[in-house]
């Protein structure tokens, strides 16, 4: 068994290189943020497990393609997690962008520790939190049940254009977390 | 939709997954051929990734990591870094047969022969390959200077409007003193025979900057991406002009666009 210092390069240049404790490792480091995300979608654990485990099977067969100059993978980790289990929720193949290829992982951009991670995660949930009731609604349907403006005009009741400015206010003030 | 989407949240609710078939299919299609929305889809992804995290963690059983690992090993069994002597041994063990030793040695050789033959090409082939990488670096290098340029918080974003029709034609230029210049345009006419059209920064002090000359394509669209100027030029507008070809030092013709900071 290989030594890894925990940083997600290394770990992913391991498993490049076949190493199965270091994939071991690096779902130490990722499989909660990850399983909470894709339960809290399809809302089932025996679902959810078998998700968790595509996803890092997944990573386990890309690994030799990952740029690791590029980094950020608890990004593309997330939003492979979260388009498999909105797949599961709605049977739907067209949210399958999770290979490397459709995928588009910033070139640009600071690699963020785990501390400043968690660091994040709490300022996006006290972000959340703070919604105010319309548009947190509007911001589960689309996040959590992966529904389109149409259908979360349709669900609501609300006009269209309501809908989406609402949203892209929401975004706009979630967004700020991500500012320094 | 041929154009960039128009603000950083579209890009988000791209990502979200709450455009639309039509919307979803044009965006795709105008993504295809743009580096730059390629990369501000990029950092909305991650942000729209991240946002997932905001909620209530919770541990998956420890049986979750025991069978992934199963599976691990059953998809690639060759492949990942373990012992498994008694496998070994029965390949190295194949080697005590002679007509099977004979063989790979024939083999050997042979492939031997042909690696010698082909090495020559294979350094022409190794040099031409480190050209054409260097060449992607330097435009990778160029993609992310554009991409820092649209989503930094410090770039100066001004819209450029014909004086005499606000409606049309139209352009926008983000600008950093420090990291440089991206200008895009819509609406324009095709310049006059002989005549292109040239960007101007006009400075807080002294004569108005050539920011470079520039033709505008069949849909009037134009764009100037990074270009030479003066370090630290600090600008209080920019506009176009439309000028004899090859372009001119300071401004002469007539203004096309214009658009104070």
């Amino acid at each position: 068994m290989m030594v890894h210092d925990g940083d997600d390069a290394t770990l992913m240049r391991s498993i490049a290189a076949r190493d199965e404790s270091a994939l071991a490792d690096l779902y130490d480091r990722h499989s909660v943020p990850l399983y909470s995300l894709i339960r809290r979608i399809v809302h089932d654990e025996a679902a959810a497990e078998e998700i968790l485990q595509d996803v890092f099977l997944h990573v386990w067969k890309v690994a030799p393609r990952f740029d690791q100059a590029r980094g950020q993978l608890r990004g593309w980790l997330l939003v492979m997690a979260r388009n498999r289990a909105l797949s599961h929720l709605r049977k739907r193949q067209d949210m399958q962008v999770d290979d490397l290829d459709v995928y588009a992982i910033p070139s640009t951009g600071v690699q963020e520790t785990i501390a400043e991670q968690n660091e994040l995660r709490a300022k996006i949930h006290a972000a959340i939190e703070e919604m105010p009731p319309e548009l947190s609604q509007l911001f589960e349907l689309a996040y959590f049940e992966g529904m389109t403006h149409s259908e979360i005009a349709q669900r609501t009741g609300q006009p269209l254009g309501t809908v989406k400015t609402r949203l892209r206010s929401g975004l706009t003030s979630l967004r700020r977390v991500f500012q320094p | 939709m041929s154009e960039h989407l128009q603000f950083d949240e579209d890009f988000e609710l791209y990502a979200l997954g709450t455009f639309d078939a039509d919307e979803r299919n044009a965006f795709e299609a105008h993504l295809v051929g743009c580096l730059t929305c390629k990369e501000r889809l990029a950092q909305a992804q991650r942000r729209v990734g991240f946002l997932g995290t905001g909620i209530v963690q919770t541990q998956p059983a420890p049986h979750v990591k025991q069978a992934l690992l199963k599976r691990v090993r059953q998809e690639s069994p060759d492949q990942a870094v373990s012992s498994h002597p008694s496998r070994e041994q029965s390949f190295w063990s194949l080697f005590s047969r002679p007509m099977i030793a004979w063989g790979c040695a024939a083999v050997i050789a042979i492939v031997a022969i042909v690696l010698a033959s082909q090495t020559q090409a294979l350094k022409n082939r190794v040099n031409s390959l480190q050209a054409k990488m260097q060449t992607q670096q330097d435009a990778a290098a160029r993609d992310r200077r554009v991409a820092e340029l649209l989503t930094s918080p410090q770039t100066q974003r001004v819209a450029l409007k014909q004086p005499t029709d606000p409606a049309r034609p139209e352009g926008r230029v983000y600008y950093q003193p420090k990291q440089g210049l991206l200008f895009y345009a819509a609406n324009l006419p095709a310049a006059p025979s002989d005549h292109v059209y040239q960007l101007w920064l006009v400075p807080a002090e002294g004569a108005p900057i050539s920011a470079g000359i520039f033709q505008a394509n069949e849909k009037g669209e134009a764009s100037v991406l990074l270009p030479t100027l003066p370090a630290g030029a600090v600008a209080k507008a920019f506009a176009v002009t439309v000028e004899p070809a090859g372009g001119v030092p300071q401004p002469t013709g007539p203004k096309v666009l214009l658009g104070a900071v």
